[in-house]
């Protein structure tokens, strides 16, 4: 098991666990494992049709950019640290 | 309901007026206590948006974003939401504000006119991907 770190926005869909356990051999794996149990965050993680990890849904593990990885196919090993950050983002409307 | 001081409030109106005619972005820390958000502190932040040198967007890197929940948990406080400027309109979100927005924040828009001020709201997203006006209270 690994441990995945939450964004305070979606804590609160995990009964405000700041830290949840997660299986899997992969980055998806493990975010899927969490997901599955959260379908009210699972949109905020992946794309509805795709199924894959959102493209402006940051994933560090054990504090490196799985961008810089090997993105969702990172392996992952016992004990390691996931951490979502929530990409902050917005502006007014193109003029 | 969001409760935040007129101190704190005038410091996110000076932030993003400094930040005019570019958007201003930064965090509200606090606390929710039975369904009430009590803003305690605020983070101001660079807005790091390359395009249109900022003007239509606010971007908030990851890592600065990590730092930022990282300190309020450290002073027993949570981020409980983003607030940002839409210079010159209206402080209604946009579709990208919607497209971007994260679950439970609360998001401050303060319209600046001419690097003033002039009008602020605060919105909660819904999970039908819609914006709610949330009551802003000062005291």
């Amino acid at each position: 098991m690994a441990q995945l770190i939450l964004p305070t926005p979606f804590r609160h869909y995990a009964q405000g666990k700041k830290v949840v356990q997660v299986t899997g051999k992969t980055i998806s794996e493990a975010l899927w494992s969490f997901a599955e149990q959260h379908a009210e965050i699972r949109r905020h993680i992946f794309d509805a049709k795709s199924g894959e990890l959102r493209p402006f849904v940051n994933v560090f593990v054990n504090g490196e950019d799985v961008r810089n990885l090997q993105g969702g196919t990172t392996q992952i090993e016992e004990g390691d640290e996931l951490r979502i950050i929530p990409n902050i983002a917005g502006g007014r409307p193109a003029r | 309901m969001l409760h935040i001081s007129r101190g704190l409030f005038e410091q996110i109106h000076c932030h993003l007026q400094r930040c005019y005619p570019a958007e201003g972005v930064g965090f509200l820390l606090g606390v929710e206590e039975k369904g009430h958000r009590y803003v305690r502190r605020i983070r101001d932040v660079q807005n790091e948006a390359e395009q249109g040198g900022g003007h239509d967007r606010y971007v908030v890197q990851p890592e600065t974003a990590a730092h930022v929940e990282d300190e309020a948990n450290s002073m027993g406080l949570s981020v409980i939401g983003v607030f940002h400027s839409h210079p010159d309109q209206e402080p209604l979100p946009s579709a990208f504000d919607l497209d971007r927005a994260l679950p439970w924040f609360s998001y401050v828009i303060v319209r600046v006119d001419k690097g003033v001020a002039t009008g602020s709201r605060s919105w909660r997203p819904q999970a039908d991907r819609s914006f709610q006006s949330e009551e802003l209270k000062i005291v």
